[in-house]
């Protein structure tokens, strides 16, 4: 469970993120989106304690990010791109991981089985795909089995194939009853796994719904998108 | 805590470049021990004043003056490593307590520095007085309390020094301007420096360098221990604005 409360980030005299507001309830996949630069990653970093917040909260489970003691057995990111140092090898950067929560090493070839990278266990980071780095990320996302899965553009360097299995890997997420929250700027993708959907833009909150709420009166999800994103242009200009 | 520094000793010794760079400085400081000083046998027997007044202790800490640059490069690296691709945001995601986070990485750089310098600083002493020949100590005299406290001085000298490098590079938050700063400090800069003022000696590197050698002549006439409390005053200042600013900022 995923909280938000009027959370807020300003980059100088710029608000980036502003007053928004939204729950991401378990056995769901909530998708998180809004053009590029609508403040989708600042709102995740928050979230995850890496950027400061300068107004509301953001909560997992009613608790702070950082204030869990071991936190990849509650929440487990993935932000789209990084994170691994390039002379790590795949195993060692998940071993560190695993060690700052407590978790068996054993867990490390379990969780590269399950994002299929266990034959590049032994290499080194900086000779990984994008694709690789992304399986990478997810991989460590889910080292401590965690409630709640947080995917920063999930499907961003993955071919056809990929985001297929990217979409039965989330769904069965969800169904597990994991809190699923999916962020992108990718509509159709996302429309095609997601329960509920969170629309933001200029840091705002544009909608939230079901997908066919939000879709009802539009030819498309994108054509609902445009039409809501412009709305809200509207009403800040 | 326990969970955050063994989690930080292993994303750090799983580094290939940081291993290496122990390594580097062991071979490097012993080697360079033993040659700086081959020599000197034949320099001392053809003038009996400066044979009268050599000192072996002394003599013994070339190394560790010499090998010094290793414990900078080492905790910059310790650091710097976090702002490659972005690894210092997988670090917080998984030990989310800045604090803790920070306290951890300063402890494992102190370990690996202490163990990295309790094998290299008596192994380049042993060097040095084994070139010496002659004019070199007994290795019992290695036992003494003088050359032993010595030592110890030189031990905790390096690894104040790889605690001083990697807060700079925290406050950095990359490699080239610590490693610059520091590099050129031990290197040339404070000697340099204390040619034009006697308060040079309240300099890091100078100051530390008082628990191993003689004092300095001239010189504001601090003690081995007062040297040493010096270096820690700075190391706990870098860290100290270190921590402000690492709170600070967004990762």
């Amino acid at each position: 469970m995923i909280e938000i409360r009027g959370l807020t980030k300003r980059h100088g005299a710029r608000t980036v993120v502003d007053r928004l507001s939204f729950t991401a309830a378990p056995g769901l996949v909530t998708g998180f989106l809004g053009p590029n630069g609508a403040g989708k990653s600042s709102t995740l970093r928050m979230l995850l304690g890496l950027d400061r917040i300068d107004g509301g909260r953001a909560t997992v489970n009613g608790v702070p990010y950082t204030s869990l003691r071991r936190p990849a057995t509650v929440v487990g990111a993935q932000l789209d791109i990084g994170g691994a140092h390039p002379q790590h090898t795949a195993r060692a950067h998940l071993s560190w991981i695993a060690r700052a929560s407590g978790i068996p090493l054993e867990r490390v070839d379990e969780v590269l089985d399950e994002v299929e990278l266990e034959r590049a266990a032994r290499a080194r980071v900086r000779t990984f795909s994008l694709g690789m780095g992304q399986r990478l990320n997810l991989a460590a996302a889910l080292l401590g089995d965690p409630t709640t899965v947080i995917m920063d553009e999930p499907v961003n360097g993955l071919d056809p194939a990929g985001i297929r299995w990217m979409r039965s890997f989330t769904r069965r997420l969800a169904d597990e009853g994991r809190t699923v929250l999916l962020s992108s700027h990718l509509m159709t993708e996302i429309a095609k796994v997601a329960d509920h959907l969170v629309v933001i833009d200029h840091g705002r909150l544009v909608a939230a719904g079901a997908p066919d709420e939000l879709t009802a009166g539009h030819d498309s999800l994108e054509d609902a998108f445009f039409a809501l994103t412009a709305e809200a242009g509207e009403a800040v200009s | 805590m326990l969970l955050s520094v063994r989690s930080e000793g292993r994303k750090l010794t799983t580094l290939p470049f940081v291993p290496l760079a122990v390594l580097a400085t062991f071979a490097v400081t012993v080697g360079l021990s033993a040659i700086a000083s081959q020599n000197t046998p034949a320099y001392l027997d053809a003038d009996p004043a400066l044979a009268a007044a050599f000192d072996p202790v002394e003599e013994g800490f070339n190394g560790v003056y010499m090998g010094q640059l290793g414990m900078v490069v080492l905790g910059v690296l310790a650091v710097s490593s976090e702002f490659t691709n972005t690894q210092v945001r997988t670090s917080l995601m998984a030990v989310p307590g800045r604090g803790r986070f920070l306290v951890s990485k300063a402890l494992v750089v102190a370990l690996m520095a202490l163990v990295a310098s309790l094998a290299v600083v008596p192994s380049a002493f042993v060097a040095t007085q084994a070139a010496l020949g002659d004019y070199g100590l007994e290795l019992g005299a290695l036992a003494e309390a003088d050359v032993l406290g010595r030592l110890a001085g030189a031990v905790l000298y390096w690894t104040l020094l790889a605690l001083l490098a990697a807060g700079a590079t925290v406050i950095a938050r990359n490699a080239v301007a610590p490693l610059a700063v520091l590099g050129a400090l031990v290197l040339a800069l404070s000697h340099v420096l204390a040619e034009f003022t006697d308060y040079a000696e309240l300099l890091p590197d100078r100051a530390g360098q008082l628990m191993f050698l003689e004092a300095f002549e001239p010189g504001i006439g601090l003690s081995a221990v007062q040297g040493g409390l010096v270096m820690a005053a700075w190391v706990a200042g870098v860290w100290l604005l270190a921590a402000l600013l690492f709170h600070r900022r967004d990762a």
